[in-house]
């Protein structure tokens, strides 16, 4: 039972593995299966190539104009006085009604405060005798 | 199944060529110049393919997983992901490495799946009376290292498997499995003092 042959030679026997061989129908079942892969990937192109395109970009279209009408996107007028006009949304320095008042004075321009824009009496006086 | 020269004549890539036959003899013995024709869907060029390397790759896959038919199933898989990747393929290295790059793939996927590095040894199986004695000698060697071959992993048999079957470079063996040539020279003398060791343990 145990052999003198060399382990060397026994290894390299094994692991050649010479006496291994597939069965004579591997090649043909094989090239077959290649030939139904084929078939199966130009059908599966073929159908997908017109289908996809067209019939998603029009469901996706019709959902669009179906759905555009339910929705309002313009805020109601209503809503943004009320807001606006909530004195909780007002800052305290506005709250105060005085305080506006100095400040809405202090805020006019300097011109409208010129007396020059205005006649005196004299003046009208000397038009009126000019005018006549 | 039609034969070679019908196929030839009903292909139109290698039609046109038909009047030129050392160009086609060239194709055909080229595997380089076979999977542009592959690419072609040319059912010459991948019979021919099939059956320069089916051999190979079935002994390999054999060797690997212990199991004859995991190994034509998983030889099927890699001619089929061959077909399936000829239009991208670049001949940047020599087909052999490209052919047992997705051979080794496929072999770790396989391995993954089914779980099969189970690191058990022979001697256990012995001694649990799982193994029955053989009435060959030769056959009772290959079961002992086949056992041996279970205890090592999956990258030192395979790189053993190539230097052994294909006669590949050091080199080449690096760029299949993607790590250093020291790497692989490593490998291969860890798997055969495993393979020796345990042979000659048995036979004392």
């Amino acid at each position: 039972m145990k052999g003198k042959k060399d382990p060397e030679k026994v290894i390299e026997d094994f692991l050649s593995n010479e006496s291994a061989s597939l069965s004579e129908e591997f090649t043909e079942s094989l090239l077959v299966d290649i030939k139904n892969l084929n078939l199966e990937n130009k059908s599966a192109n073929r159908g997908g190539h017109y289908f996809i395109p067209f019939a998603s970009l029009g469901v996706a279209f019709c959902a669009l104009l179906f759905f555009t009408p339910l929705f309002d996107f313009e805020v109601p007028v209503h809503e943004k006085e009320n807001v606006a006009l909530d004195a909780n949304f007002l800052p305290a320095y506005l709250q105060d009604p005085e305080k506006i008042i100095i400040e809405d004075l202090m805020a006019i321009p300097e011109e409208l405060n010129v007396p020059e824009s205005f006649l005196s009496e004299q003046t009208y006086d000397l038009l009126v005798l000019l005018d006549s | 199944m039609q034969s070679v020269p019908n196929l030839l004549s009903s292909h139109g890539a290698l039609l046109e060529m038909s009047g030129n036959q050392d160009r086609v003899n060239r194709i055909l013995s080229d595997d380089q110049l076979l999977m542009k024709e592959v690419a072609k869907k040319c059912p010459v060029a991948m019979e021919k393919l099939i059956t320069r390397w089916k051999e190979g790759l079935f002994r390999f896959f054999d060797r690997s997983l212990r199991n004859k038919a995991d190994a034509e199933d998983l030889t099927q898989k890699v001619f089929i992901r061959v077909y399936q990747s000829a239009p991208r393929y670049q001949p940047k290295a020599k087909f052999s490495t490209y052919l047992f790059t997705i051979a080794r793939n496929l072999l770790i996927d396989e391995i993954k799946k089914n779980n099969r590095q189970q690191l058990w040894s022979y001697s256990d199986e012995l001694a649990q009376g799982q193994i029955v004695q053989p009435t060959n000698e030769a056959k009772e060697w290959n079961e002992i290292l086949d056992f041996a071959m279970k205890e090592i992993p999956e990258y030192y048999s395979t790189a053993l498997l190539l230097r052994v079957q294909r006669e590949l470079s050091y080199k080449e063996i690096a760029d299949i499995m993607k790590v250093s040539e020291s790497s692989v020279k490593t490998w291969i003398h860890r798997a055969r003092t495993h393979l020796k060791k345990t042979l000659l343990e048995y036979r004392k």
